[in-house]
């Protein structure tokens, strides 16, 4: 049998750890000995006895009254093991709040009768709801300082539930409850006849524990290779599905394939089960040596996890200073650990008040911001609402955690971030199309796609691009060119040469291919393209299918003498000159590519070896 | 998966993650029944394998049985073990008598911090759990020591999502806590379920039994029959005192063992 885990929340001197001590007095959950220590700090302080110092066990907190940090105490109640975690209220502790609530099963969010919804009840809901927290009920705490008025707690109640609407969070229950008096805590209150719900016991008692999003797909995130003897053993947590004995696996991103060979056990005699399921940290073999190493994800081949150097996140922020929107990061997401920019920041949201500000903004403390994040290396990833714990990343800056990430969907996200200043936009897109892409192929006999063509200045793009739409025109496919160059002259001519305006003629590009593509067309795009970010990006927004890489290289001596438009010259002389690959960063693909050198192969038969791929998939 | 073997599991991945991301690692062992759970744990993680040192404290005034069963282990197992003692502290004659706080500071968490130096270790793994007493109740499962072994009780860094702090600045380390979130009943279950050998002292004889181990002058035996694992987790479950009454240190004032903790105890 689990363990239930709850946490109580909600604002500062609300009446949380009074509560705890009463629920754990009242279970009998004590040693006499613990309740004899705090009657004696008690009598040191001159105070009555004081339930929440069962908790606040350090001094600091006893002679200030208040919780500073989580703490977590196990009690039994007919026959059910429980964990209580008690989560400070104050808004400087949120960090630590959140480091008990974040593996709550539950949560209990206290309001105090007399004082009613406060800055943190509101921040501490929003926070639930972030963390992924479900079952969640209220408790009006404090009922015997306003005579166990009914219409008080009723106020409340409307007040708090119209709140939660706004956020999306439903409250299974309201308690009125007085702990100090003992009231609707473990047996139901005489004092409040007019309260027909459980007491904080009976709601525990009929609590049924849901586990976090999983689609029961495989996921094991690699924490380590051992190499201890002649074994080469993988280990790793199951965080999703069952790793089985004799199973194909895949290993992302290296997409490399082997069988389950064996799970490792020490003692040997002991446990001989052929299968490890969810939160097993298990360690097996393969039945091929792979490479496999720290932060690669091992899934089933017939589900496999996304892959990109975007990441696009709704992020919980609580870094004393602000996420800046082109700040720089650490990212852990299960194993993996990766160095990331702030590509952009959507938009930010104050978890009280639930003020919204768009624009290029950062997220302060205790905000909630839409974020897209990008690496040079690509991530391994699933989206939060499909896998919980391969769909959620921590952010370092320097040492610290300054906030926690929810993965959502990559493409929806891109879009709207780039359209969200259009607002036509929206009422556009679900207007159906009079044809459909179907009707198009149907006429024009092969579907729409964007062929990508990146290399360095030189490398044979625009050569190869005439080829290849001379040979699909040459074959009834309706193809057309978007060059660098032809865009430069028009759609791009406020666009210079800086990263910044290299990215955006990206993009530019990527949409016009995009246009072309959803027209019936073949686009082939003819452009440096340095960054592999943005041609991740051109590939998530055409989509996987549509969209093939192209990869076109030489050596640079050869790269030197074609020096198609005098720029490997110019830059020999002018040191302000920047040449991808040469004076500025030209990044090699990753991931799904196909490669030629132009310096070995000819023209006719790299147009043909990509013309023959193309046409497999477009007819 | 029940509530014991998902503690182990989840102990287990703790075990992997110090081992994985931090350098100089050693684990703690005070041969009591916690540590003699991590060990155990340690070699469900590594396969067989302690791939890191043991610390064991001497305050030479430890119970002499603890010893033997330390040495005969250390034989029987090969495992590595680093000795602490703090010999200058002893030389001047320092015991339990010039207060117990005192005693605890210069002979346990002085000697640590002086291996810890010594070895220049980054990473000390070390058996506590949470319901043992308040300020260890506060605890992080990775939890930073600044480079006089001080900790920031104040202002911890969060810990959610199983992400633990594994990088901080050079000179400080952090204490590892695999079986933080245990209680004394899940430790005395799962030794049961595992059958691991445990030191005579834990059994009753007389009508009395150790419950918690230590300084032969600051810990005591309780009143017990129980003589076999299965009984003492019957005695357990009905008991109304804590885990730590037989220990005096604890006892000597209010927030003894916060204060003796702050300064680096463990």
């Amino acid at each position: 049998m689990t363990r239930v885990a709850f946490v109580i929340v909600g604002h500062v001197d609300h009446g949380k750890s009074t509560l705890i001590g009463r629920l754990l007095a009242d279970t009998g959950s004590l040693p006499d000995d613990r309740l004899e220590r705090v009657r004696q700090i008690c009598s040191e302080l001159r105070k009555p006895f004081e339930y929440a110092f069962l908790l606040d066990a350090l001094e600091d907190e006893q002679l200030q009254g208040v919780t500073i940090d989580i703490t977590e105490v196990p009690f039994k109640w007919l026959e059910r093991e429980y964990l209580i975690i008690d989560a400070p209220g104050h808004k400087e502790f949120m960090k630590n709040m959140i480091s008990g609530a974040a593996h709550a099963d539950a949560a209990f969010l206290l309001i105090d009768a007399g004082h009613g919804v406060q800055e943190q009840s509101r921040r501490h809901a929003a926070a639930l709801r972030f963390f992924g927290i479900k079952e969640i009920a209220i408790i009006v705490s404090k009922m015997d300082q306003v005579d166990y008025s009914r219409e008080v707690f009723e106020a409340i109640r409307v007040e708090y539930q119209r709140f939660l609407e706004t956020i999306d969070v439903k409250a299974r229950e309201f308690i009125p409850v007085s702990a100090v008096a003992g009231e609707n805590v473990t047996a139901r209150s005489s004092r409040m006849g007019w309260y027909m719900g459980p007491s904080v016991l009976e709601f525990l008692e009929n609590l049924s524990i849901v586990s976090g999003a999983t689609s029961g797909w495989l996921r094991l995130p690699v924490q380590d290779v051992y190499k201890f003897d002649d074994r080469r053993i993988v280990v790793g947590r199951v965080e999703s599905g069952r790793l089985s004995v004799g199973t194909e696996i895949q290993v992302w991103p290296s997409k490399q394939r082997a069988c389950v060979r064996s799970i490792e056990r020490w003692p040997e005699t002991g446990d001989t089960t052929t299968w490890a399921g969810v939160k097993a940290a298990v360690g097996f073999t393969l039945d091929q040596q792979l490479f496999v190493q720290r932060g690669d994800i091992i899934a089933e081949p017939a589900h496999s996890p996304r892959v990109s150097n975007f990441l696009a996140a709704s992020v919980f922020w609580f870094g004393r200073a602000p996420l800046e929107p082109s700040g720089r990061y650490k990212l852990k997401l299960a194993t993996l650990e990766r160095e990331v920019e702030v590509f952009s920041v959507r938009r930010v949201m104050d978890s009280s008040s639930m003020e919204v500000r768009t624009g290029e903004v950062g997220i302060c403390q205790n905000e909630v911001g839409d974020v897209v994040f990008r690496s040079s290396r690509p991530f391994v990833f699933d989206v939060a609402n499909e896998i919980a714990a391969t769909g959620r990343f921590v952010l370092l800056d320097g040492f610290e955690i300054v906030g926690g990430g929810i993965v959502q969907e990559a493409e929806d996200l891109y879009r709207r971030d780039y359209r969200e200043g259009l607002p036509k936009s929206r009422s556009i897109s679900p207007v159906q199309e009079a044809v459909t892409p179907a009707d198009r192929a149907a006429a024009y006999g092969h579907k729409g796609h964007v062929i990508w063509l990146t290399g360095m200045p030189g490398s044979g793009k625009s050569t190869i691009a005439r080829a290849l739409e001379r040979g699909l025109f040459d074959r009834d496919v309706k193809a057309f060119i978007v060059d660098g160059e032809k865009l430069r002259f028009g759609l791009s001519a406020d666009l210079g040469f800086t990263e910044l305006d290299r990215r955006e003629q990206g993009r530019r590009a990527a949409e016009v291919a995009l246009l072309f593509a959803q027209a019936g067309l073949v686009a082939i795009v003819a452009l440096v393209s340095p960054f592999n970010a943005d041609r991740e990006y051109a590939r998530i927004l055409v989509g996987e299918e549509h969209f093939t890489l192209i990869h076109l290289y030489a050596p640079l001596a050869v790269l030197r003498e074609r020096d198609p438009h005098g720029l490997y010259a110019r830059a020999a002389s002018d040191p302000a000159i920047r040449v991808p690959g040469l004076t500025a960063l030209y990044e090699l693909p990753e991931g799904m590519c196909l490669g030629f050198d132009t310096s070995v192969e000819s023209i006719e038969h790299v147009s043909h070896a990509i013309l023959d791929r193309v046409l497999a998939i477009i007819r | 998966m029940d509530s014991l073997a998902a503690l182990e599991q989840e102990s287990i991945y703790i075990l992997r993650e110090a081992f994985s991301r931090i350098e100089r690692l050693a684990m703690l062992w005070s041969m009591g029944k916690d540590s003699t759970v991590l060990l155990w744990l340690a070699r469900k993680a590594f396969l067989g394998h302690v791939p890191y040192p043991l610390i064991h404290i001497d305050t030479s005034y430890k119970i002499p049985e603890m010893i033997q069963y330390r040495d005969r282990l250390v034989r029987e197992l090969g495992l590595e073990l680093v000795i602490g003692q703090n010999t200058k502290a002893l030389a001047e004659g320092m015991n339990h008598t010039r207060g117990r706080l005192v005693c605890c500071t210069a002979l346990k968490t002085e000697a640590l911090r002086q291996v810890i130096d010594q070895h220049k270790f980054r990473a000390i793994i070390v058996g506590i759990r949470r319901d043992e007493e308040g300020s260890r109740a506060k605890e992080r499962i990775f939890s930073q020591r600044s480079r006089n072994s001080e900790w920031d009780v104040s202002d911890q860094p969060p810990e959610f999502w199983d992400q633990y702090r594994t990088d901080f600045p050079l000179g400080e380390h952090v204490r590892v806590h695999p079986i933080l979130r245990w209680t004394e009943l899940d430790v005395w279950r799962y030794i049961e379920r595992e059958k691991i050998p445990v030191m005579r002292l834990y059994f009753a004889e007389n009508g009395k039994r150790y419950r918690s181990l230590g300084c032969a002058p600051c810990t005591s035996p309780c009143d017990s029959n129980a003589e076999s694992v299965s009984q003492i987790i019957t005695e357990l479950s009905a008991t109304r005192l804590s885990e730590r009454s037989g220990r005096a240190q604890d006892q000597e004032h209010s927030h003894a063992m916060e204060k003796l903790r702050l300064r680096g105890y463990m």
